[in-house]
């Protein structure tokens, strides 16, 4: 039985979880109105809306260089964050031996060390073998961030492929590799591609391993924009985090696009 | 399934990226931390004094009293961030987790946002909603609360909520999946039983959810201790942690023995603190199974 007095609770609880959830939301809203400001000061513009910002963004080196360092990374990382997460969700969800729970423990480890620790534990590291301020230093940096994302999904994806259908294609006389490639891999595509995506995204978002790993001369968008968050406070920065958030927007439509002709092609 | 005749040599090749990735960009480092931070600091031109061992670094920065007080406000604000994360967490992933497919997904999406985003427009934008000028204070001016803006970026309150818009999500993510297995039927059970829908919430609801709770708080008191572009965007001097040392001294000051060390206490405090807490996580998970 609900009491009135109960209903009144449920009905603010939920108006509450829904000003939490616009609450998330607000940042979104503010930074895209206010990169529209016509003035070099930090007011939203209410009357003269420009895109003056955009255009200096875009049409500067110094920024178009950090784009293209930041695209190149994110390649980079996506690639080796799926060979090393692929790699090690076909080992343990497909093989029992020794040293598989410490492997599949081990893999999730990057998950607990802070960031700023795991990027001064490289920074000595990187120099000494003369990777300072390379595309290669951060991309590997960055794959170690997605690393374990990609391996959970990847780890379920395989776990919830029927075995027999790999075995199927071993008894019509297909190799490991064959049957790997024309049944497995079909199966667990969807997955790869999210997985791909969140290292992308990962990448391209994150900053403390960019600012350790950079140099001045080949910094990432999030560790170039850093000196421009702290000292000046134009809206150049929510011009430049609009870019980059329309990027990851895109990135996940993208992939959402795809997975959806995927599920079609399959059913069709 | 039953495991294939293979040749053991098999799984450790398909993991070799991995682990040579794991082993060169993950232990490695961590091993040279330890190492770095018993040099004794370079004077002028580098970066430390080669081939020198010594605890100048830990003594230098545990016996000055500012060492001890980042310390205590890293524990501080780690704790604070993560009860407030589940706290704020957990009636909003109790409403995600009531929601229609569809409108499920939103909210999600929602939540997640802020972790897809690049994290200086959530913390801008926090920013700005907390400025003087910003619509928190305007409303609370219009409202007649207070005379003159209260001071809500650069202080403990704006680090706070900034921290949280990162970690909660992560509260989220973790409590609507724990909500979602909780078996239907046993509400039901409870409705036919006479059960109003608080006596539901309190008596099987809330039981049953601990364990996820216990795992959120536990991974979002680890997050929260290495909390550094929150304190260091939105921090004053008063709101510095560990983490944001950690790149002062070896960036900038080009001390590297004593950003090691800061790097080195930062591990150890979140080694500490969850081992701390690992007991009453177990006691929470359990509370809801003995019920």
């Amino acid at each position: 039985m609900t009491t009135p007095l109960e209903r009144g609770l449920a009905f603010v609880g939920r108006a509450a979880a829904v000003l939490v959830l616009l609450a998330m939301l607000a940042p979104f809203v503010y930074a895209v109105w206010m990169s529209f400001a016509p003035g070099e000061i930090l007011e939203p513009p209410t009357d003269r809306w420009s895109l003056r910002w955009y255009r200096e963004f875009l049409g500067s080196a110094r920024w178009t260089a950090a784009l293209r360092t930041t695209a190149e990374v994110a390649a980079v990382s996506a690639v080796v964050s799926l060979l090393g997460g692929l790699g090690v969700a076909l080992a343990v969800a497909r093989y029992h031996f020794r040293g598989r729970a410490m492997l599949s423990a081990a893999v999730l480890l990057p998950m607990f060390v802070p960031a700023v620790v795991l990027g001064m534990g490289l920074l000595p590291l990187v120099r000494g073998v003369g990777l300072w301020g390379t595309t290669l230093s951060i991309a590997a940096a960055h794959s170690l961030v997605s690393l374990p994302v990609v391996f959970l999904l990847l780890r379920s994806a395989l776990e919830a492929v029927d075995p027999d259908l790999e075995r199927a294609a071993r008894g019509l006389g297909a190799g490991p590799m064959t049957a790997f490639r024309r049944v497995t891999l079909p199966l667990i595509s969807p997955s790869i591609l999210a997985g791909m995506v969140i290292a992308v995204v990962l990448s391209v978002n994150e900053f403390t391993l960019a600012l350790f790993l950079g140099s001045p001369r080949l910094r990432t968008l999030p560790a170039a924009l850093w000196p421009e968050a702290r000292d000046k406070e134009t809206p150049l920065l929510a011009a430049a985090s609009c870019l980059s958030v329309l990027v990851t927007l895109v990135s996940l439509g993208i992939a959402a696009r795809v997975l959806r002709r995927d599920e079609v092609h399959k059913s069709a | 399934m039953t495991p294939r005749p293979f040749r053991p040599i098999v799984p450790w090749l398909l993991a070799a990226p991995a682990v040579v990735l794991l082993l060169g960009f993950f232990l490695g480092p961590v091993l040279l931390l330890f190492r770095v931070s018993v040099y004794e600091s370079g004077s002028g031109t580098g970066f430390y004094r080669p081939g020198t061992w010594s605890l100048q670094a830990y003594a230098g920065l545990i016996e000055d009293g500012y060492g001890r007080g980042v310390l205590a406000f890293t524990v501080f604000l780690g704790v604070a961030v993560a009860t407030l994360s589940v706290l704020v967490g957990y009636p909003l992933a109790l409403f995600i987790h009531t929601l229609r497919p569809l409108a499920k997904r939103l909210a999600l999406a929602a939540v997640i946002l802020p972790k897809l985003a690049n994290v200086f427009v959530v913390l801008y934008g926090v920013s700005l909603l907390l400025g003087n000028s910003g619509p928190l204070n305007q409303g609370l001016l219009w409202l007649g609360l207070t005379r003159e803006p209260i001071l809500l970026s650069h202080s403990l309150a704006g680090v706070l909520i900034a921290e949280t818009y990162l970690i909660m999500p992560y509260a989220v993510l973790i409590l609507v999946p724990a909500f979602d297995r909780i078996d239907p039927i046993l509400l039901a059970a409870a409705r036919g039983l006479g059960a109003g829908s608080w006596t539901t919430f309190r008596r099987v609801t809330l039981p049953l959810s601990l364990p996820g709770v216990a795992v959120a708080g536990q991974l979002c008191l680890i997050w929260a201790l290495g909390a550094f572009v929150g304190p260091l965007l939105l921090g004053g001097p008063e709101q510095t942690t560990l983490a944001v040392l950690v790149p002062r001294y070896g960036l900038e000051y080009g001390d590297w023995p004593t950003a090691a060390v800061t790097s080195v206490l930062s591990l150890l405090t979140i080694a500490v603190c969850v081992t701390a807490f690992a007991w009453p996580a177990r006691r929470l998970g359990r509370l809801g199974q003995t019920r």
